[in-house]
């Protein structure tokens, strides 16, 4: 009898060894799968927004130029024939804008990146909606929280205009392919400032995002996540394709005063977004 | 006369012995159903991962400008049969490179277009893995494929 009992608990030994490393194995797989399955859906609304932004030479955009650097996390807001949340009378243009948000006292979307779809009014169709507004006025003068990566549109919670879209996205960067000269640049040579804009001068813009899934940044605190995203240099012009993906993860290697397992689980991505000439 | 009657509570030998043979014959059932759990995983994650390549390669396709018939990102010249090589980070690498671990391979291939002056672009893209398994030889593990036309007009 000790000699089956004996075999019975060598038995469950292995059973439990085998289990936990399946486990060890399923749940890494996991987490891929996880950041894999956060970023498509992402990335697809970035596709459609950036297809559909407004080129006219009499509106204005709030993205990266030489005047308008923007260092960590960058910010861009557009306007986009994407539909967004109309509050009357629907018109086709919306402002799309994209940043993650960096207001660590109160927000439940710190360290997450969030979308604005503020669907706007034909114009003339209210007395207190704001529609298109045309060059000299800008995007980021009539609706500031554009240009801010923690301030909203509107102080009531539930009339707020930027949701959540990657929760677990924390690192948000962009650059360009130009189009006159087929390089990769942190902004087009004739971008001086945001009045010298045009967006045609763009062949893609090329969006690269670090993820971090839920299991994993349970490891990190907030201000262990806003440290991360000061490690995860900016583009510089004249990197080549994946250089930049290339330094973000060196630099996450170098990584020694945060948990292994948490850096482990960054994921970082990169997806080149066609500006059409229509 | 004082008589006492002893009761022994427990299990016989041959019951005990039973009982063990079930728990091991069912631990052994377990045993044999972990491998295919695992590999139903590692099949979904490969699927997965090979959808993520097959985007990222039909995004740069999309982006590459039309004046210019090389990619940007992954430099695949328009109607010329290219395959590569990622990663399971989804970075490409060569697979003679000792420190990469190749994971998938992307055939992407350019059937006969239509002529014509707004006629599309045809773009043929199949991931496969695992990675050094040439799939116009043999068959590979898993794939995953996708046709896309391109307005390069």
């Amino acid at each position: 009898m000790l000699v089956a009992i004996s075999v019975l608990a060598l038995l469950v030994l292995l059973v439990t060894q085998l289990i936990n490393n399946a486990a060890s194995v399923t749940i890494l797989g996991n987490k891929r799968m996880d950041a894999d399955s956060h970023v498509r859906p992402l990335f697809e609304r970035m596709a459609l927004d950036f297809a559909q932004i407004v080129k006219r030479s009499d509106v204005s955009y709030y993205v990266k130029t030489a005047g308008t650097p923007m260092t960590g996390n960058d910010l861009v807001g557009f306007y986009s024939a994407a539909e967004g949340y109309y509050p009357t009378t629907p018109s086709p243009i919306s402002i799309v804008a994209y940043r993650v948000n960096s207001n660590s006292s109160s927000s439940v979307a710190y360290n997450c990146l969030e979308r604005m779809g503020k669907g706007l009014d034909w114009n003339g169709a209210s007395a207190t909606s704001i529609p298109v507004v045309f060059l000299p006025l800008t995007i980021h003068s009539t609706w500031p929280s554009v240009a801010s990566s923690s301030a909203y549109d509107d102080t009531d919670p539930t009339k707020r205009t930027y949701e959540i879209i990657g929760p677990q996205v924390f690192r948000f960067e962009y650059y360009y392919l130009e189009k006159t000269t087929g390089s990769l640049v942190a902004y087009p040579t004739a971008w001086a400032s945001l009045s010298t804009v045009a967006i045609k001068d763009a062949a893609a813009i090329v969006v690269a995002i670090a993820v971090i899934d839920p299991k994993s940044k349970v490891l990190l605190s907030n201000s262990q996540i806003a440290t991360l995203v000061g490690s995860l240099p900016d583009y510089a012009s004249g990197l080549g394709p994946g250089k930049l993906l290339a330094q973000w993860q060196s630099a996450l290697d170098s990584i020694t005063n945060m948990p292994r397992p948490a850096i482990s689980g960054i994921r970082l991505y990169e997806r080149y977004f066609y500006i059409s000439d229509q | 006369m004082n008589r006492r009657i002893h009761f022994f509570a427990g299990f016989s030998l041959v019951e005990v012995t039973l009982a063990l043979g079930v728990a091991a014959f069912c631990l052994i059932a377990l045993f044999g159903l972990l491998p295919l759990g695992v590999q139903t995983n590692q099949s979904s994650l490969s699927q997965t991962a090979a959808a993520s390549v097959l985007s990222s390669v039909v995004a740069d396709l999309r982006a590459t400008p039309k004046t210019s018939l090389t990619s940007p990102q992954y430099d695949i010249t328009f109607g010329t049969a290219k395959f590569l090589y990622f990663d399971g980070e989804g970075r490409v690498v060569t697979p003679t490179d000792p420190n990469a671990t190749p994971r998938y391979r992307i055939t992407i291939t350019f059937p006969a277009s239509p002529a014509g002056a707004f006629a599309p672009t045809f773009v043929s893209l199949k991931v496969t893995w695992p990675a050094l398994v040439d799939p116009a030889t043999t068959t590979p593990a898993g794939f995953v494929e996708t046709f896309v036309a391109f307005d390069r007009h």
